[in-house]
């Protein structure tokens, strides 16, 4: 499974279905980054309001420790800075989807590689949802449901608004092309 | 999107059920904190969590909405997380709706929309008005049937008889069936069930349930199989004058109590699957197949033989000793929340009868007449190596505290991974003929499944890190059987994944699903 650069989103003619490998638009880059940089003021802040309970409440904490805590605790929100600032980029590299007449086929995954073909014949219906955050970067996230178990959602997040409901209408308008 | 403006809110009514509903979780239990009333405090403080989520059910109500398109069903939920869900008449198998006395009473209903596929229902409105659940049957199969008359493949023709699918619900059965003599495929005797009640050791269960209910009641005093009664026990064996002293008759007698125990325990078991499986029976009429089985409670489930989506064969140690297997289908659909017993078309029959069986319930190659092929034989050195990273680990946490035994029993243990790791590695196996796809592993218990592909889903070719290491990959079949076992091919190598990952897709792809 190799990093293959397609072309953005944004530069594919209108349809949707050819055959080719697309990366997600790149504004989900920008948008993964706003997520992450939230969660990590939040887990940040959590953390420094931890430290100070704990720096104040406990009288007989050893002077190293009270010396490396701060330290410690600026390691560790920076180094998540550094992850939510990389690992978009990183994921959106890892990231693409190909759709054909047959069906949709999603590739995921950093470590974890995985490659899903859902054949259109099997999609028993479509969402599009967008987060307030999404709709900023006018962007959209796309469920294929099935009737499987294990993958009886599969989700693509990152899409731009537009594309994923032309996405989710040419899934829809199968059935006649379904194999008998 | 083509779609008509008619958009429709809930029944007004909805938010106070709504309300109940989001309330019921907390309400029974608060009525059962306050009723035993142990120590209740942190119980009472979760009580006010109910005020948000009745709240959040206000909102919900005020944001749901849906409208009718050519041909779909379209349902908008949330304001902040926006939902449009779009559901396809063809795809639409039931609507189902529930009604409670409360619901009569107000003349509204619950709404279930099943396509059958997936974990949920795909839509549940809560709650319209009996009216607008007639205009929503009305245009929904109106909509099927101009699916249906514009030649389109799909599942119409078959749905009106769906409802009529629920498990026990015998006197429903379309005529065609009934056309035809049903047939015995399997039927369980005494000796049967004595061997499933031992294999599956569930008289743990009624220990467990039993032990449950008297600690609930506090009658339970652990006092009664305190030291007293356990300390003449021990002197009895003690004086009997068999043992050479008293730590060898402490020894002996608390032996003597588990054995004891694991013994009633495997009868206890017996029992259970007696009164369980009491005469069970599947029988195959035209295309239904249907279990009955129970001693005091008469189970009975029909099985359409479309409806099965994985047929799997699973056998542990002890079912090898009476070469027996257990085979289960699974099917999806109407069904979900079912008793497992359903699932069984034989919890035990002998292993060579399995392939006679599997000919009936999905004609064409059995688990003995398929061609497996091998997965790489790498397989068995990578399981290895996991397995001693594991016990490497535990070696490392346990060997400060017992270094002796720890060596000891982890050398054991690398000796168990060893043949676990081969015997697995042998046993793991694929096949791809005709209409399925099959798949096999396990050692001592050991498992498999065929499904077809027209009942496959979603198909996956995964990578784990390990995996890169070695260049292998894993391809799986998703279907909407949810078993214990599921078609994952594991440890290929990375091309021949690739080729039965393209393979399987192509297959499936030539195949139209129906339910």
């Amino acid at each position: 499974m190799s990093d293959e650069h397609t072309p953005p989103a944004s530069e594919v003619p209108s349809h949707v279905a050819d055959g080719e490998f697309h990366s997600l638009d790149p504004r989900y880059i920008h948008h993964a980054r706003l997520v992450g940089g939230i969660t990590v003021i939040v887990i940040a802040s959590g953390l420094v309001t931890a430290m100070v309970v704990v720096v104040l409440a406990i009288d007989e904490l050893p002077r190293f420790l009270r010396a490396l805590i701060p330290f410690a605790v600026f390691a560790i929100v920076v180094g998540m800075g550094i992850l939510a600032w990389r690992w978009p980029i990183i994921e959106h590299r890892f990231t693409s989807y190909r759709l054909d007449d047959d069906g949709i086929e999603i590739r995921k995954g950093v470590y974890w590689r995985n490659v899903i073909n859902v054949p259109r014949s099997r999609i028993q219906h479509t969402d599009v949802s967008q987060g307030p955050l999404e709709r900023n970067f006018e962007l959209a996230t796309l469920h294929v449901f099935t009737a499987g178990t294990e993958h009886s959602e599969v989700t693509l997040a990152g899409l731009e608004h537009a594309r994923a409901l032309r996405i989710r209408d040419h899934l829809l308008t199968g059935d006649e092309h379904d194999a008998v | 999107m083509n779609m008509t403006p008619s958009s429709q809110r809930l029944h007004p009514l909805s938010i106070i059920f709504l309300v109940i509903g989001s309330l019921k979780g907390f309400l029974l239990p608060a009525v059962f904190v306050f009723a035993t009333a142990r120590n209740a405090t942190w119980e009472v403080w979760a009580l006010w969590l109910s005020v948000p989520m009745a709240g959040y059910a206000v909102f919900r109500y005020f944001t749901t909405r849906y409208a009718f398109a050519d041909d779909e069903l379209v349902i908008h939920t949330g304001l902040i997380f926006r939902n449009v869900r779009h559901i396809r008449y063809s795809r639409i198998q039931n609507i189902e709706t529930v009604q409670n006395p409360l619901h009569r009473a107000l003349r509204v209903t619950e709404v279930r929309v099943e396509t059958g596929g997936g974990n949920e229902q795909e839509a549940r409105l809560q709650v319209l008005s009996l009216e607008a659940v007639d205009e929503m049957r009305r245009r929904v199969f109106e909509g099927k049937r101009r699916a249906a008359s514009a030649g389109v493949v799909d599942e119409a023709a078959d749905a009106p008889a769906t409802p009529e699918l629920a498990p026990g619900d015998v006197d429903h059965v379309p005529d065609v069936a009934k056309s035809e003599a049903p047939r015995v495929l399997v039927r369980l005797g005494l000796r049967d069930l004595a061997i499933f009640g031992l294999v599956q050791n569930r008289g743990g269960l009624v220990v467990a349930a039993v032990l449950g209910v008297l600690w609930e009641a506090d009658i339970l005093d652990w006092k009664i199989a305190d030291s007293a009664n356990m300390r003449q026990l021990i002197r009895y064996a003690a004086d009997s004058g068999w043992f050479a002293n008293w730590d060898v008759a402490v020894i002996v007698t608390l032996l003597g109590i588990f054995l004891a125990f694991l013994i009633v325990v495997r009868i206890l078991s017996i029992g259970w699957a007696i009164v369980r499986l009491y005469d069970f029976t599947l029988t195959r009429t035209g295309d239904e197949l249907r279990t009955s089985c129970g001693l005091f409670t008469k189970v009975r489930a029909v099985i359409p033989l479309r409806r099965i989506q994985l047929v799997s064969m699973q056998q542990a140690p002890l079912q090898r000793a009476f070469d027996r297997v257990e085979v289960r289908a699974q099917t999806a659909g109407g069904d979900k929340g079912a008793s497992p017993s359903r699932e069984w078309l034989a919890p035990m029959i002998r292993r060579e009868a399995v392939d006679s069986l599997l000919a009936e319930v999905v004609p064409g190659p059995g688990f003995d007449a398929l061609e497996w092929r091998r997965v790489d034989p790498r397989a068995g050195w990578r399981e290895l190596r996991a397995g001693l990273r594991v016990i490497a680990v535990l070696v490392l946490a346990a060997v400060w505290f017992a270094p002796v035994m720890t060596l000891i029993a982890a050398a054991l243990l690398a000796v168990l991974t060893f043949f676990a790791a081969r015997g697995r590695a042998r046993r793991f196996g694929f096949a791809l003929a005709g209409d399925r796809v099959a798949c096999r592993s396990g050692w001592l218990w050991r498992s498999a499944s065929i499904a077809r592909y027209a009942k496959v889903q979603a198909i996956r070719i995964g990578e784990s890190p390990f995996d890169r290491r070695w260049k292998m990959a894993s391809v799986a079949a998703d279907t909407a059987g949810g078993g214990s076992h599921r078609v994952v091919i594991p440890y290929l190598p990375v091309a021949e994944a690739r080729a039965v990952f393209d393979d399987l897709g192509a297959r499936v792809n030539e195949t139209a699903f129906r339910w």
